[in-house]
């Protein structure tokens, strides 16, 4: 393999995999400290795409266009996301049912599917970037498109911002402190069910954020939703669920792997995630672990 | 009595039963092909229902042992010249030693990465279905070349009986499995899994053994799909078939023999009368699942004493001692 094709290669395959952190740290998130595994979140990324291209179309495919849709969509979804909390998914936290919580965002899913084939169709979509977007550069030979670099600036910025609210500030202190224990935070005269209220609409808004980064690669169909959920699934078991930093090493390794299996099959190659998974789970039973850590968040 | 149990656990499946045998007589031709197309969905309910109801093992994968089942029927119809009943019988096999096979690691999981790889299963068959193109035509699926013998076009009476008969027998056979020491063993270990392994319960035996054989009646319900549909494809692995059957158990009633049965039915109709004006079925569904699950997440018939009415009356129940709660809530602080 020349460096040419090995770089382009890596570089896609970093974008890929921050694309899959976006979900994966959304879902793990929302596990993480409200224990609800959220199947709503491939609905949601599809909905954060087709959002996308609405904004996009009203706005015009201009660098304005794509910074709106880039901030409002999020801002957008997670305040509904909020407002799902409070009215539904709060009702259930006392049964501490998991399947429970597990069957609501299942009709959670089916309603927001159903809700942007009735907006939209079932046609598909497209989204069209501002012309110093589109382009690519030349480096050692190898052509690394610009927005695949943006999709990684934008990977590594929401990492750092993950962690530094979740160790930085006052409220991750608190977010760590209900995954421990959330009737003694609770004693101690702490808000929980705003702060509960406020992680899930940050993990819905990360989703629908992904929904957005990840619409112009490709056409905006109503299969992004599975499409993009079960590689989030995938990368939140293989990194331990509720463990951030296992999800991005996963979800990066993944999305290189895949990257350079698609040189040699492109046909096998959205395989990885399953084969990485397994191996995964493998050297985790035969080191003596228990297949999945507790509910910890980092 | 003892033998079968309460009368609400299998008297409203046996009188489901009783009325499909008489559809023909009753209905046009086309709600005879309705019946037929249900049929295999209220075995994938009660396959569910097996694993959710009585082990409390929530798998959200039920659609890959249903595509097995369809897949080998057709393609062993197809290529091997096998009759339709061989088919079906050597479908189920491999389905049953899929999960067998696949069982061995899922059924010792955390309930929620069971949930997750259950599901991750399926689409990796539906992934397999469309890629392995020379044996399963990829995404168009396969046309499923019926025999003869069963004079498909002339009596689709005769096909609505065969997909009954071998319906009922299923369904005889998973009820008989209930209501054994394995079953009974399967609802101890369901409420307790540490005490049921404590009284000398092989927990995760009898967890593999629920597992083999709920894949064996979601697969003997694909592999009747054939015979309506008379073509596969690799959507029978969606996730969405999988909800369908844990929809049509909610709806129901969960953990109850005939529940899921009921449910499957309703939800069939449900869909297809909002099908005949719109194409999104999806709003629907969804409301109807957000309503059993913030309402009744037993299940609908737990509201009552297991009957419809009951039901009803439940529900009526529930939402005014909601209200007079708020009432007093109210009154408190006002």
């Amino acid at each position: 393999m020349s460096l040419a094709t090995f770089l382009d290669q890596l570089f896609a395959g970093l974008g890929l995999g921050f694309i899959l952190f976006f979900s994966a740290a959304g879902l793990n998130l929302v596990w993480g400290v409200l224990g609800v595994m959220n199947f709503a979140a491939g609905a949601v990324y599809m909905l954060g795409a087709y959002l996308a291209t609405s904004v996009i179309a009203r706005v015009g495919a201009s660098t304005l266009g794509w910074l709106l849709a880039l901030l409002l969509v999020p801002l957008l979804v997670g305040a509904a996301g909020a407002l799902v909390e409070v009215l539904l998914l709060r009702r259930t936290y006392r049964q501490r049912d998991e399947n429970q919580q597990f069957m609501l965002t299942l009709a959670l899913s089916y309603l927001i599917a159903g809700g942007v084939v009735l907006a939209y169709g079932s046609g598909l979509r497209s989204v069209s970037l501002p012309g110093w977007l589109s382009g690519s550069w030349h480096l050692l030979g190898a052509t690394l498109p610009v927005y695949t670099l943006v999709v990684i600036v934008l990977g590594v910025l929401v990492a750092v911002a993950i962690w530094g609210l979740l160790y930085g500030t006052r409220m991750g202190l608190l977010t760590r402190a209900a995954v421990d224990d959330r009737a003694m935070l609770s004693m101690l005269g702490v808000n929980v069910n705003l702060l509960y209220t406020g992680v899930f609409a940050l993990g819905i808004a990360l989703g629908a954020f992904g929904g957005v980064v990840d619409a112009p690669n490709g056409a905006v169909t109503t299969k992004l939703e599975t499409a993009a959920l079960v590689p989030a699934f995938i990368v939140v078991v293989t990194g331990g669920l509720g463990n951030m930093t296992g999800a991005l090493v996963a979800a990066v390794s993944i999305g290189v792997i895949e990257s350079f299996v698609t040189l040699r099959s492109p046909t096998l190659a959205p395989l990885t995630p399953y084969v990485v998974m397994t191996l995964v789970l493998l050297a985790r039973a035969l080191a003596g672990q228990r297949q999945l850590p507790d509910r910890v968040v980092v | 009595m003892q033998l079968l149990g309460p009368a609400r656990e299998w008297a409203p499946g046996v009188a489901l039963l009783g009325f499909a045998a008489l559809l023909p007589a009753l209905a046009s031709t086309e709600y005879v092909l309705l019946g037929a197309e249900m049929l295999p969905a209220v075995l994938l309910a009660v396959s569910f229902n097996l694993l959710f109801g009585y082990a409390g093992m929530f798998s959200f994968g039920q659609a890959a042992f249903y595509g097995v089942g369809a897949y080998a029927t057709a393609l062993l119809m197809n290529e091997a010249g096998f009759g339709f009943y061989l088919a079906l019988a050597a479908g189920i096999v491999v389905a049953t030693l899929l999960a067998t096979l696949s069982g061995q690691a899922l059924v010792r999981l955390e309930p929620i990465a069971f949930i997750m790889l259950t599901f991750a299963l399926a689409d990796l068959l539906e992934f397999a279905a469309s890629h392995a193109r020379r044996l399963t035509g990829g995404d168009g699926g396969t046309i499923a070349e019926l025999p003869r013998s069963l004079n498909v076009d002339v009596a689709a009476d005769g096909v609505y009986y065969a997909i009954l008969a071998v319906t009922a027998v299923v369904l005889v056979a998973a009820f008989a499995y209930v209501r054994s020491r394995a079953g009974l063993m399967l609802r101890a270990i369901r409420e307790d899994p540490l005490r049921a392994a404590t009284l000398g319960i092989a927990v995760e035996r009898r967890r593999l053994g629920v597992f083999a054989l709920a894949g064996a009646l979601a697969a003997a319900g694909g592999g009747l799909s054939v015979l309506t549909t008379q073509i596969v494809y690799p959507s029978l692995f969606a996730w969405q078939v999988s909800a369908a059957a844990l929809i049509g158990t909610l709806l129901g009633g969960v953990g109850s023999f005939s529940g899921p049965m009921i449910g499957a039915v309703l939800l069939s109709l449900v869909n297809f009368y909002v099908g005949r004006s719109s194409t999104n079925t999806l709003l629907i569904d969804g409301g109807v699942l957000l309503a059993i699950v913030l309402v009744a997440p037993r299940g609908v018939l737990s509201l009552g004493s297991g009957s419809l009415p009951g039901a009803l009356v439940g529900i009526g129940q529930r939402l005014c001692s909601r209200l007079k709660e708020r009432r007093a809530r109210t009154g408190a602080t006002g």
